[in-house]
């Protein structure tokens, strides 16, 4: 029983795509996903795309995944890692799967010379808080997240 | 009277780190910033650069700022933009630069077809929470900010 971790290359894009829609699908974000294949095979084509995937398998089977993309922290004037989405498949969970993932994910980091890794998580989601804390994350209470985007996007850009 | 909004110029990124330590200062962590004018002149000007500032000039005075940098929606499978920062003098508010600056980055979005722009605000911040729902923004109060950094994160890797 073995986990292995790798980069997302050029024609992983359905494999990827599966394990995204089906973290939108368990939270609640089915309704919200536009993305195909050929907008994950853009950039997992291009070597200087500002973001990437790993790809986690167990015994040579896809089990998760986890996307990240550049960005930047003024107060620190270095690059970081947002971690956009991690996902296991509900079939391979309580194996070390996401732990894997964010340890790869974490070296990663270090090896762009990144200061930090971010990411969001829904306040719901006990499970995942508890295995944040217990690998070093610190939490931001005190932040609030906002989004601007369909008609009110329009409108303010008018 | 006169606002202009423009990308900022190398040679002005003391203008940028000088907005950076006021808006630190604002939001009470002065003392979590170590970035330097030579790292913000690589992060914005550098062979690689990694974010965009755009300055509100008011009647030929430096009024403030948005830094920002495009990142990529996964469920969405486009690019959209991350505003870092955002700061206006205290002694030239009220009068529309911050919702100028603003509106800059929503008319990108929409220009090159990105259909998100997201940022963060301490939770504290209601002036500014005030102002962001008044120009259409959704709070997403059901996410946890987590980031890990420094000896965590080279733990992590580990």
């Amino acid at each position: 029983m073995s986990i292995t971790i790798r980069p997302a290359v050029a024609g992983d894009g359905p494999i990827l795509i599966d394990m995204v829609r089906a973290l939108a699908v368990h939270h609640g974000f089915e309704e919200s996903f536009f993305a195909t294949p050929a907008d994950y095979e853009r950039f997992l084509a291009d070597s200087h795309a500002l973001n990437g995937a790993l790809i986690a398998e167990w015994n040579g089977e896809p089990a998760g995944c986890a996307t990240w993309q550049r960005a930047y922290q003024t107060f620190l004037g270095r690059e970081t890692l947002y971690l956009e989405d991690i996902s296991v498949l509900p079939e391979f969970r309580r194996r070390g799967i996401a732990t894997a993932l964010l340890k790869a994910v974490a070296r990663l980091a270090l090896e762009r010379r990144a200061a930090a890794v971010g990411w969001l998580m829904m306040g719901w989601n006990r499970d995942a808080r508890r295995l944040y804390e217990k690998l070093g994350a610190t939490i931001y209470d005190d932040n609030c997240f906002c989004k601007l985007s369909g008609e009110a996007l329009e409108r303010l850009a008018s | 009277m006169s606002l202009v909004i423009r990308p900022a110029q190398p040679g002005e990124e003391g203008l940028v780190l000088s907005f950076i330590m006021k808006l630190a200062d604002y939001e009470k962590l002065a003392h979590e910033v170590t970035a330097s004018a030579a790292d913000l002149r690589e992060g914005l000007f550098g062979p690689n650069p990694r974010c965009h500032c755009d300055l509100a000039i008011w009647n030929g005075e430096p009024a403030g700022f948005a830094l920002w940098f495009y990142n990529f929606s996964t469920f969405a499978g486009k690019a959209g933009i991350y505003l870092e920062d955002l700061f206006v003098e205290p002694h030239l508010r009220g009068k529309g630069i911050g919702k100028a600056l603003l509106k800059g980055l929503a008319r990108r979005c929409v220009d090159e077809g990105l259909p998100r722009l997201q940022w963060w605000v301490l939770d504290w911040n209601e002036p500014s929470i005030a102002v962001y729902k008044s120009l259409g923004a959704k709070p997403m109060d059901e996410w946890t900010v987590f980031r890990v950094s420094g000896p965590d994160l080279e733990a992590l890797a580990s």
